[in-house]
């Protein structure tokens, strides 16, 4: 029997474990991070690239077939050659079709309309935005693993709170896709608000909180009232096509204008390139994400033209903070009337709020902050890290759910309203926006046709009175129906919403009590039969990784071996001094332990399967059998 | 008269009725169908006008504590239905109230009372119980003017409140409307009075 198996169960059980493990992930529009709670604190676990951002882009190189992710794929894009290579904010287009999008959408790769809602353009096929988050999900999963030296499956996967159902499904099959079992989806400003709360939990709370949440693609604004560890959403509102993004096409629009008039003309292969020089210039007037330097008032922006014939002609501009804020400002006050009707939904006054949350990245504009005090009339919370805060709080999710946090509830709400079609094209809401979940609605209707033996249950949601104006979750039909004048059958609809916020209807003919249910899917994206036969290909395509990833499992398990004996070198030492042990088995030991601790301090990155390293563990795992005898039987006598 | 007011107002901040939610085995009990047709009855929340929206949110939190799914996700799979059950018919039922309380918000918006305070109607007739100890003979005939305008207007919000009964026939809302009553006839005496101080003169 191996020696540290036993030092694992006997002194392993509060910290992570592949069975009781729910990670959170942070699915965002410009980076994706995945979190842990380890011994009741959060914190998030690096990339495989080093970072605790992972980048959302996805880039595939013209002259190999390999994807990578993240910062790797970042770098990929700025080469000219592979700008038709790599896909950025993709999860702008999750659940939609090219209708639905802003008529000013610009992207720097190519979208079709698919069976499944929108498709976009890598290395000449077209993918689905949920197969591309899928990659990026894996690649959190990979990281995870790498780090915790255990496969993870369970995961809490968050979501702009005005995301709606087809597009939390779509966030869900995207999981499933990456091998993830989505526990449960997670409301992004919920999740900072648990983060910023769990941080004080066990001390008596009663607070009014809003969280004011602009990312790279969404805004969310939502009001919570926490007590005593219970975090109740009021109410939510936000936009999904409002973000961090939408300020830097603003800003690259003005240059590509200034562009034209001085040049005569603007090369759009350039694009790109003037958007990433409008970020910057965002980014450095926000002070780059550090705390407490100075900002500069003005940023010089040098572009060199490829398109001008005279080689050194290069476009010049500073930009100065007045006029950029100038620029950017109606962009910001959009979020104004939202977080007044946010207001208006919670029935409370923005006097009453006890804090102003910040965050998402975008907040770190001094406009937005700006803006934001004149909302609410007081200066807002900045002391969350707007870039991971959400993470960390869908990890304290992931606790609770796994069931080690029984002090702190969740209760959430449904954030647009969801209702059926009636006659004349007329939406009728069963649950409006802002319910709590779980609830449950039903409603008795009627035939309106003569001798109608069946009726369709189109499903939908949103805030508008017309059914063509609202979006369609899917229709079912309901048959059977003994034949009888119009207005006579009685016809029960229930709408069922859990407490993951999945809606299920079902519909009953109360004359003959037959009854058909079903769970909503969504009637753009993919169906289940589909989201499996691609977990199955990914699985068959993931044999190319495993030389790789047995390095890394290596590495994790010499990890692990390595720092059991090492949280317990100090006992080792003591039953040394005790005689406990023989003069070999003490000399086998420390041997052992050096050599481990010596390769693994040697490789940092695994490069494959190392026969050396399979042989120390084994030596190690060998020559800790006493000591993990010994701690179990000191633990036993007390 | 003004004892009456007193009283009604205390009731309607303490008595709330205690809920049974689990059972002996600490499992959320099944849901009877039976139980959820009074909201009121089924969140222990009295049956009047005022006060609505504090019970709730109070009523709320306390079911969610005990019932919430997310408590039961490691439970058997009987236990995970039932609070699951039991919560949703808890969110319903509070926004079916909720949404009476909305409507009726309207009706008192529309007869000049500022809603979202639930006692807000009481510090109105207060008002009136001040003015009646203070009555000089040179106030009299403006205030007899203004008393009947206040009447007319309580008369108003009781006929509006019938017609709310007549619309949501299955909520039992007797008590309320009898509550109202009460106060159109304490300002029918207090209107008696200052006729009769006014014909002493």
């Amino acid at each position: 029997m191996s020696g540290t198996i036993q030092i694992e169960k006997h002194f392993n059980a509060s910290q992570a474990s592949p069975l009781k493990t729910i990670v959170g992930m942070d699915l965002g529009t410009t980076h994706s991070l995945v979190a842990i709670v380890e011994n009741s604190s959060s914190r998030i676990l690096p990339t495989r690239e080093g970072h605790d951002l992972l980048p959302s882009i996805v880039s595939l190189a013209s002259d190999d077939a390999e994807r990578v992710t993240g910062y790797a794929a970042r770098a990929r894009r700025s080469h000219a050659s592979n700008r038709t290579h790599t896909l950025a904010s993709v999860k702008r287009l999750m659940g939609r079709t090219i209708a639905e999008l802003p008529a000013d959408s610009r992207f720097p790769f190519r979208i079709r309309d698919g069976k499944g809602g929108i498709e976009v353009e890598l290395g000449g096929t077209f993918y689905s935005p949920v197969e591309v988050s899928s990659w990026i999900l894996s690649e959190l999963k990979k990281s995870a693993e790498a780090q915790l030296g255990f496969p993870v499956q369970n995961a809490v996967i968050t979501v702009p709170a005005y995301f709606d159902d087809t597009q939390r499904q779509a966030t869900r099959a995207a999981a499933r896709l990456a091998g993830l079992r989505p526990i449960r989806i997670l409301n992004e400003p919920t999740a900072a608000a648990l983060a910023y709360g769990s941080g004080k939990a066990g001390k008596a709370q009663n607070e009014r909180v809003a969280v004011y949440d602009l990312g790279g693609g969404t805004f969310d604004v939502s009001i919570l009232q926490i007590q005593d560890g219970l975090f109740e959403v009021l109410s939510t509102r936000g936009d999904t096509q409002l973000g961090g993004d939408d300020l830097d096409r603003a800003l690259a629009e003005v240059m590509v204008s200034e562009i034209r008039a001085t040049f005569g003309a603007f090369d759009d292969t350039q694009w790109e390139q003037v958007l990433e020089h409008s970020e910057q210039v965002r980014k450095t007037l926000s002070g780059n994400g550090t705390q407490g330097a100075a900002l500069p008032e003005s940023v010089e922006v040098a572009i060199p033209m490829d398109c001008s014939t005279s080689a050194s002609q290069t476009y010049r501009r500073v930009f100065r903070r007045d006029e950029v804020d100038a620029l950017l400002r109606p962009w910001i006050e959009r979020t104004r009337k939202i977080c007044s009707d946010a207001l208006a939904d919670a029935g409370i006054a923005a006097d009453q709020l006890d804090e102003v949350l910040m965050v998402g990245g975008t907040t770190r504009m001094p406009l937005v902050r700006e803006v934001a005090e004149s909302i609410f009339g007081k200066k807002p919370n900045t002391s969350l890290d707007p870039d991971r805060v959400v993470a960390l709080g869908a990890a304290v999710q992931g606790d609770l759910l796994a069931g080690n946090n029984p002090d702190v509830l969740l209760l959430d709400v449904v954030p647009l309203t969801l209702g059926m079609e009636t006659y004349g094209g007329v939406f009728h809401p069963l649950i409006p926006r802002n319910s709590k979940i779980p609830t449950v609605a039903t409603e008795a209707f009627t035939t309106y046709v003569d001798k109608q033996t069946g009726v369709e249950i189109h499903v939908l949601q949103g805030e508008r009175d017309l059914v063509a104006e609202n979006r369609s979750l899917g229709k079912f039909t309901l048959k059977g129906i003994p034949p009888q004048p119009a207005g006579q059958p009685r016809i029960e609809v229930a709408f069922l919403v859990d407490a993951d916020g999945i809606l299920q209807v079902s519909a009953k003919d109360l004359a003959t009590g037959n009854s058909q249910a079903v769970e909503i899917k969504p009637s753009l994206g993919l169906t289940d039969q589909v989201v499996e036969t691609m977990v199955q290909e990914s699985l068959d395509h993931a044999f190319k990784d495993l030389a790789a990833r047995s390095g890394i499992e290596q590495i994790n398990k010499a990890k692990s071996v390595y720092a059991h004996v090492q949280n317990h070198w100090k006992e080792a030492e003591q039953f040394w001094t005790e005689n406990k042990f023989s003069p070999q088995e003490w000399d086998h030991l420390n041997a052992a332990y050096r050599k481990v601790g010596g390769i693994l301090e040697a490789s940092s990155h695994p490069a494959g399967d190392s026969p050396e390293l399979d042989t120390a563990i084994k030596e190690l795992n060998a020559a800790s059998t006493r000591l993990a005898e010994l701690l179990v039987t000191q633990a036993l006598n007390g | 008269m003004q004892n009456v007011l007193v009283a009604a107002e205390a009731a309607s901040q303490h008595n709330r009725v205690n809920l049974k939610l689990l059972g002996s085995d600490g499992g959320p009990l099944p849901l009877d169908a039976g139980e959820t047709l009074n909201p009121f009855v089924f969140l222990g929340i009295p049956e009047r006008f005022y006060g609505i929206d504090d019970n709730l949110a109070a009523v709320t939190r306390e079911c969610a504590r005990a019932l919430h799914p997310d408590r039961f996700v490691h439970a058997n799979p009987d236990w995970q239905l039932r609070a699951s059950q039991r919560m949703s018919a808890v969110t319903h039922a509070a926004r079916s109230l909720r949404s009476l309380s909305d409507r009726r918000g309207v009706i008192f918006k529309n007869h000049g009372i500022t809603l979202g305070k639930p006692a807000g109607i009481f510090t109105w007739a207060e008002r009136w119980f001040d003015l009646q100890d203070s009555l000089d003979a040179a106030a009299v005939a403006r205030f007899g003017t203004e008393l009947q305008a206040e009447t007319d207007r309580l008369e108003g919000i009781r006929m509006g409140l019938e017609k709310q009964w007549d619309a949501t026939p299955e909520l039992g809302l007797l008590q309320e409307i009898a509550d109202i009553t009460a106060l159109v006839q304490t300002f029918d005496s207090l209107k008696a009075d200052i006729s009769r101080k006014l014909e002493k003169q």
